[in-house]
């Protein structure tokens, strides 16, 4: 199943998958079908994906 | 040895299930799980004067009954039986100026709650005591004061039922 980000909004607590999250929790992964509607009812807000980061770019060793 | 009057003193969280996440009703108080039970007498005639000779528990009804001072979205959508939806505010129409998103409940049009609540006692004082009721239908009732001299608080009572396996929930207690 698909996975969102999202975070707490609401000035509650909620137990997700035996993790208990709140507002000032750190950004979690949440089942995509769930997420939606929670987020419709403002318990959660999802937020963007970690963008990843370009690859170092490396210099070639001298020989 | 750790007592119940720890769990009065210490309280507790009580959760709702929303689509298999436990989410907090805040500030709950009172919360009581209540039984009520139907008996019936067998009497025994065959003396000179009846008398009773067994009674028999022959219905058994679990509820419950707590209050909440959080007036939050949530918590109104319950006692007032609400649609929800999060919006963008249009300070025209719904008169509210600055927020960012609003919580549009339309009264009377969403339905009963019909869920599974869990009461987990503090533990950071007594025994820790879980429980877990698989099928609450919650009857909001009463008032909540807009205007007042004293902080608003929604009642609640709802029955405790059978969920489809015929169970009503579990008392889960930490002795040791």
């Amino acid at each position: 199943m698909a996975k969102k980000r999202v975070m707490v909004t609401a000035n509650t607590e909620i137990e997700y998958e035996n993790v208990k999250q709140n507002k000032q929790s750190k950004p979690f992964e949440m089942d995509e079908e769930i997420a939606d509607a929670l987020s419709a009812k403002g318990i959660v807000k999802k937020v963007a994906e970690t963008p990843v980061k370009p690859k170092a770019t490396t210099t070639e060793a001298k020989e | 040895m750790a007592e119940l009057k720890d769990i009065y003193a210490a309280g507790g969280k009580l959760f709702y299930d929303e689509n298999g996440v436990w989410i907090k009703i805040g500030l709950v108080q009172d919360f009581k799980l209540k039984i009520d039970t139907g008996t019936e007498e067998v009497m025994d005639y065959e003396g000179a004067i009846g008398q009773t000779f067994d009674e028999i528990i022959n219905k058994m009804d679990f509820s419950i009954s707590f209050k909440s001072k959080q007036v939050n979205a949530l918590t109104l959508q319950k006692m007032f039986m609400t649609t929800l939806e999060t919006a963008q505010p249009n300070p025209v129409t719904d008169g509210i100026a600055g927020a960012t998103t609003v919580s549009i409940m339309e009264i009377g049009a969403g339905t009963q709650w019909v869920g599974k609540m869990k009461f987990e006692s503090n533990n950071n004082r007594g025994q820790e005591m879980v429980v877990l009721l698989n099928k609450v239908s919650l009857k909001p009732q009463g008032e909540l004061a807009l205007l007042g001299s004293t902080v608003a608080e929604m009642d609640f009572t709802g029955k405790a039922g059978k969920d489809a396996n015929g169970k009503v929930g579990q008392i889960i207690r930490k002795e040791s």
